[in-house]
C-alpha cells in the first residue's frame, strides 16, 4: 500500500512546520524529497517514522511497517565493531542466516575486511558506507535517508552513491531520499518531489524513471533540470 | 614504555626524600623512614600473628563495601537517568548520605550493627552516592540521536539499556569507582579504628595508637597504599580499551 500524507499538521511550541501538509509517494521506488535546508524535510522523515508526533493529519501505507533509516551524522555505536554496529540492529529480527546477510552488505559495501574495526577508526566514507549496509541490512519496509552524503566530498559522494543504487537494485524498497542538492537527487531518484517553504507544500513533482546515473540523452536532462531550477527558485511550477 | 619507568623513577625519588626527612628528623620512634618501615612490615609478615587473615578480612570488607554500591549504585542510576520521577524520588535519601558526616554514620553502625559489619556498611554508603550520581549523569548524557536510532530499528529496551545507556555510562562509571576505590580504603579503615573488630588493619592502627607505635602505622600505612594500587591496576585492566586495528586511511 502506498504512503500517503494527508493534511499533515506539525507543531512546536505553536510554531508549524507542517501546515495541512499532502503528499504521496510510489512505492518501491526511490522517491526523492527536494527543498531547502531547514523547510522541514527531516521533520517529515521523523513524523513518517514515528520518531516525532504529528498535532494532526493521516498518514496511510505506514501501519505496522518497518524503516531502516540513513542519518545524516551516521549514529553508529562507536564501541562496537562494525560487524557488532549490523548485529545489533538485528538482535530482534527474525533472519534466517544473519551471520550471512551481515557478510553480504559488509562484502558489497567493502567493509569485510574492516568488520573489526571500529567507527572512530574508520573515515567519513567509511561510517557512512557502513551505516548504508546497517540499513539494507535491517529488513525494513520503508528506507529513509535524511541527506546522508551531505557531508562528503564530490567523488566519495559519487561513489557512495552508485553504491547505494547497487544495493537497492538487488533489494529494491520504499525509498525516501531527503537532500537539498538537484545533482544528488537526479543521480538516484526515480521520482522528485520539490518541497517549498513556509508553509511546506509540494510544489512540483518529476517522474525521472529510474535514469540513476546512466542518462544518456543529454538535452533531456538539460530540459529537465532547468523545470527542477525554477520549481527550487521560484516554488512555483514551470508551465510546459 | 617511557612513561612507565618515568612513573618508577618518580616514586624512587619521594621514598629518597622520605629517606633523607627521616634521617635530618632523626628520630626513628615519631618519624620511621623507609627501612623501619619495611622492617616492621616484614616483622608482621613473618611473626605469625595473622597478618594475612588480618589484610584479608580487611580486603573482604571493601569488596563487599564497592561491590553493593557499584551494583546498587549502577541499578538506581541507571533507573533514575532514565526516569526522572524515579531520580526526584530518590534525591532526598541520597543528599542526606552525602551531606551526613562520615563519623556519625560509624556511630550509629557501631550501635545498629555487629562490629565486624560496621566497615562495610559505612564503604557502601561513602561510594553509593558518588556511583549513583555519576551513572545517572552518564545516562542523562546519553546520545538521543543513538536512543532514536535504536527506537527506529525497533530494540527492545533490555538491549538499548545494554547497548547504549550501559555504554555510555562507562567512562561516568569508570571516574566514580576510581574516586571510591581510594575512598572506600579510607572509611573502611577508618571503621575499623572505630569499631576495631577482631581482625582488620584499622584494628591494627587503632592497636598501634594505643601502644605507641608509629612505625605500625606506617607499616600497615603503606600496605593499605599497596592494596589501593593494586585495585586500581583490576579496574584499569577491567576497563581496558581492547580496540584494535590501526586507523584506516581513505574511503
Amino acid at each position: 500500500m502506498a504512503l500517503k500524507i494527508k493534511n499533515l499538521t506539525k507543531e512546536y511550541n505553536g510554531h508549524k512546520v507542517l501546515d495541512n501538509f499532502s503528499i504521496n509517494f510510489d512505492d518501491n521506488v526511490i522517491n526523492c524529497i527536494l527543498g531547502e535546508s531547514g523547510c522541514g524535510k527531516t521533520t517529515l522523515l521523523n513524523v513518517i517514522s514515528g520518531l516525532e508526533d504529528f498535532t494532526a493529519g493521516e498518514i496511510t501505507g505506514v501501519n505496522n511497517s518497518t524503516f531502516s533509516y540513513i542519518f545524516q551524522e551516521t549514529r553508529l555505536l562507536k564501541w562496537y565493531n562494525v560487524r557488532k554496529n549490523i548485529e545489533y540492529v538485528l538482535e530482534d529480527c527474525n533472519i534466517e542466516d544473519r551471520d550471512a546477510r551481515i557478510n553480504k552488505y559488509l562484502d558489497i559495501t567493502g567493509l569485510s575486511k574492516f568488520s573489526e574495526y571500529y567507527p572512530d577508526q574508520l573515515s567519513g566514507g567509511m561510517k557512512q558506507r557502513l551505516s548504508i549496509a546497517r540499513a539494507f541490512a535491517y529488513p525494513g519496509e520503508i528506507l529513509l535517508m535524511d541527506e546522508p552524503f551531505k557531508a562528503l566530498d564530490i567523488k566519495l559522494k559519487k561513489e557512495l552513491t552508485d553504491e547505494f543504487i547497487k544495493l537497492w537494485k538487488e533489494d529494491q524498497r520504499t525509498v525516501l531520499f531527503v537532500t537539498h542538492e538537484l545533482e544528488e537527487a537526479m543521480m538516484m531518484a526515480d521520482n522528485i518531489h520539490i518541497l517549498g517553504d513556509t508553509p511546506l507544500r509540494e510544489v512540483y513533482r518529476t517522474d525521472i524513471k529510474a535514469l540513476k546515473g546512466q542518462r544518456s540523452n543529454a538535452e533531456e536532462e538539460i530540459v529537465l533540470k532547468r523545470k527542477l531550477l525554477y520549481s527550487v527558485f521560484t516554488g512555483q511550477k514551470e508551465e510546459d | 614504555m617511557k612513561k612507565r619507568w618515568m612513573k618508577l623513577f618518580a616514586v624512587v625519588i619521594w621514598l629518597a626524600i622520605w629517606f633523607i626527612a627521616a634521617i635530618i628528623i632523626n628520630d626513628s620512634f615519631k618519624f620511621p623512614g623507609p627501612v623501619e618501615t619495611l622492617k616492621a612490615l616484614f616483622t608482621n609478615i613473618i611473626s605469625g600473628d595473622g597478618f594475612f587473615r588480618t589484610v584479608l578480612t580487611s580486603l573482604l570488607r571493601i569488596l563487599l563495601g564497592l561491590a553493593g554500591s557499584f551494583i546498587l549504585g549502577l541499578v538506581l542510576g541507571v533507573a533514575a537517568g532514565i526516569k526522572k520521577g524515579f531520580a526526584d524520588f530518590l534525591e532526598p535519601i541520597v543528599t542526606v548520605i552525602k551531606s551526613t558526616p562520615v563519623m556519625s554514620f560509624i556511630i550509629l553502625a557501631m550501635i545498629w550493627f555487629k562490629f565486624s559489619t560496621v566497615p562495610i556498611i559505612i564503604c557502601f554508603l561513602m561510594c553509593f552516592p558518588i556511583i549513583y550520581s555519576n551513572v545517572k549523569e552518564g545516562i542523562s548524557q546519553t546520545d538521543k540521536k543513538l536512543l532514536d536510532m535504536a527506537k527506529l530499528y525497533k530494540i527492545k529496551p533490555a538491549a538499548i539499556i545494554q547497548g547504549i545507556y550501559l555504554k555510555s555510562v562507562k567512562p561516568y562509571f569508570y571516574s566514580a569507582a576510581n574516586i571510591c576505590l581510594g575512598l572506600g580504603f579510607k572509611v573502611t579503615v577508618a571503621a575499623e579504628v572505630l569499631a576495631s573488630p577482631d581482625y582488620g588493619i584499622g584494628s591494627r592502627l587503632y592497636d598501634a595508637k594505643i601502644y605507641l607505635e608509629p612505625v605500625e602505622v606506617f607499616a600497615w600505612t603503606f600496605v593499605i597504599l599497596v592494596l589501593s594500587y593494586l585495585l586500581e591496576q583490576l579496574l584499569k585492566f577491567i576497563f581496558r580499551d581492547n580496540k584494535k586495528g590501526a586507523l584506516a586511511n581513505g574511503s
